[in-house]
């Protein structure tokens, strides 16, 4: 046999061994597909669920290691009739998230109040003794006159069109505003929902946001009682303090916060966010701080602050033991004003952060000041170290929200040297007595909080500043700086001058030469301690003179 | 003066506010921003202050 006599027959057993071997290959492709598999039908979502937890046998015989509390049992059903359903589960997943944002917005609320007990104690440690009754009263009551002017028609103007606070239920029921129309824009003026909390914002969600809204509010109140203590009338302290709680401070909040037209600069103009502040540091501190200037200016300095050269005397405050704890109290206490800002810790962790920030930036505040004052006067001064600390806490209070660690630090150094630098600049060159330091904390403080933002924003929590690439932010801040300046301030100052035309701003020489506890509130602060005499020259001379001249007066009467 | 003062405040926060419908350059609102911030620090610690200084209580 040759070889191409052999080779056919191992050709033919080649070809079909292979179609043999795929034979089973193409049966399976050559055979029908199966059905493809229905998809599951979704649960009906009002269907019983099979679902159990433990049973009441269980539940008798104690839970030492927890893993049988807090189960499906204690799910709220519906219709308890038809057990638990997947709409139930689904409702409790919401109650839950807002259940936690309200405690967390109502417990940061409460220490934000507390935070009146720290202002009380600052401001009385730094005045005299003899007017201590009337600075604590007066820090006392502004909680009152606060809370109920805010409540008649402070909230309505400041949130009566803040519907969409997803944190906390939506406060749906906030859905009023009055705007303009100017220039192809609207510009939102106030809210005109929640006056007496009453009609349709007799609401969970608006009740939280309410306390927490009220509580920063009366901190600008405060504010302003530190900056003309020791002279100013009570009756014309509780006028000031309900405007300024009622029409004021809820006019600027509801530009910023309220979704007023501050707020809008980002949608309406193209700058950045819009007008951008986390907690407050225009919004509270900084009107705080404007209206204290006026209230400075209207009501003029304490008797014996100045000689008739203008040089200025130092009035000693009489207890430092209270302003420092009243500092930490305030410390403490910030810890609900900023985190607290996120209005719920559900689906904002970035509470942690804001904290931290704020930490640091009241500690840094604190060295700068205390570098300051021992560079220059040889001394760390405790009363300055205390406004150092807040001033740090003052400005992060606007970029907390917004900023790193490293600008926190950098925010409340800058802060600390600018309160020991407006001070002086405050009394020595422009010759307005602030006993407590408030304009510079809270002022000086405050506006560079405002404008920190449109810097130091890194862009981790939508706002973004000049340092990482959107200088419009920086402009929008401006302009809120620009809008406390121009038009909070005479606002507050028009306000301010007509109380002083018809009730009268400042007491009498004899009354504040006496010290205000008997004559305005009829009781000594100290009544057991004996006070020691203005010996001041320059008071003990005016006081002399105005004596003199209240004498002449009255004999020619 | 006083009035003058409150006038001028106000004045400096009219140009930053009305500038942003006349321009849209980031640089020319930055700078009538800073531009209306100093007229209003001049108006209140220079003009008003300086009104209220002279009847302050230490030149009697």
């Amino acid at each position: 046999m040759t070889r191409c006599t052999w080779l056919k027959p191992c050709l033919w057993a080649a070809i079909v061994a292979l179609l043999v071997c795929n034979l089973p290959a193409v049966a399976q492709s050559a055979a029908p597909a199966p059905a493809a598999q229905a998809a599951p039908a979704p649960p009906a979502v009002d269907a019983p669920l099979a679902v159990s937890g433990p049973s009441s046998d269980d539940l008798t015989a104690g839970d030492p290691s927890g893993t049988k509390t807090g189960t499906v049992n204690d799910i709220t059903r519906s219709d308890p009739s038809k057990g638990l359903t997947l709409t139930d589960v689904v409702n409790q997943i919401g109650q839950n998230r807002i259940g936690i944002n309200f405690t967390w917005t109502l417990v940061c609320g409460f220490l934000v109040m507390f935070m009146q007990a720290g202002f009380a104690i600052v401001e009385t440690g730094l005045c005299r003794a003899k007017s201590a009754n009337h600075t604590m009263m007066m820090n006392f009551m502004v909680y009152g006159f606060g809370l109920f002017a805010y409540w008649v028609c402070g909230f309505a103007i400041q949130m009566g069109s803040a519907a969409g606070t997803s944190m906390l239920g939506g406060a749906a029921p906030l859905n009023s505003e009055y705007a303009i129309h100017l220039f192809g824009h609207d510009w939102g003026l106030f809210g005109m929902k929640g006056f007496f909390l009453s009609g349709s914002t007799y609401d969970v969600g608006v009740m939280v946001l309410f306390l927490f809204q009220m509580v920063f509010m009366d901190t600008a109140l405060t504010i302003v009682t530190g900056a003309v203590a020791e002279r100013w009338k009570y009756i014309a302290f509780c006028v000031s303090s309900l405007v300024l709680g009622g029409i004021t401070y809820p006019l600027f909040a509801h530009w910023a916060w309220g979704g007023g037209w501050l707020a809008k600069l980002g949608t309406n103009f193209g700058l950045g966010a819009g007008y951008a502040d986390f907690a407050g540091s225009g919004v509270v501190h900084s009107v705080g701080a404007v209206t204290a200037l006026a209230g400075a200016l209207i009501i003029g300095p304490r008797i014996g602050k100045y000689n008739r050269d203008g040089s200025s005397n130092a009035i000693p405050g009489h207890d430092m033991v209270i302003v420092l704890t009243g500092c930490f109290i305030l410390a403490f206490g910030w810890f609900g004003f900023n985190p607290g800002s996120t209005l719920g810790a559900s689906g904002a962790l970035r509470i942690s952060t804001v904290a931290v920030d704020t930490m640091l930036a009241g500690c840094t505040g604190s060295f700068g000041a205390v570098l300051f004052m021992w560079i220059k006067y040889g001394k760390p001064d405790a009363s300055m170290s205390g406004n150092g600390l807040l001033a740090g806490l003052v400005a992060i209070t606007a970029p907390s929200g917004y900023v790193n660690s490293v600008a926190a630090c950098i925010i409340g150094l800058i802060a600390g040297f600018l309160v020991c630098v407006s001070v002086e600049f405050i009394d020595r060159v422009l010759k307005i007595d602030d006993p407590v330091g408030a304009i510079s904390v809270h002022g000086a403080g405050g506006l560079w909080g405002v404008i920190s933002v449109g810097l130091f924003a890194d862009g981790t929590n939508t706002v973004k500043g000049l340092f990482y690439g959107d200088p419009g932010q920086l402009v929008a801040q401006l302009i809120g700086v620009a809008t406390l300046l121009g038009f909070v301030f005479p606002f507050t100052y028009g306000v301010n001058w007509l109380i002083d035309v018809f009730i009268g701003q400042r007491v009498s020489a004899a009354d504040e030469l006496e010290g205000l506890d008997i004559p305005e509130m009829g009781a000594l602060c100290y009544p057991e301690f004996v006070l020691k005499l203005d010996t001041t020259h320059a008071g003990t001379t005016q006081a002399t003179e105005i004596k003199s001249g209240l004498r002449v007066a009255q004999e020619t009467a | 003066m006083k009035l003058a003062g409150i006038l001028l405040a106000v004045f400096g926060w009219l140009i930053p506010v009305i500038g942003l419908t006349m321009t849209s350059s980031t640089g020319a609102r930055m700078s009538l921003c800073v531009l209306g911030i100093g007229v209003a620090l001049f108006a209140i610690l220079k003009l008003l202050n300086q009104a209220h200084q002279k009847e302050a209580v230490w030149r009697r």
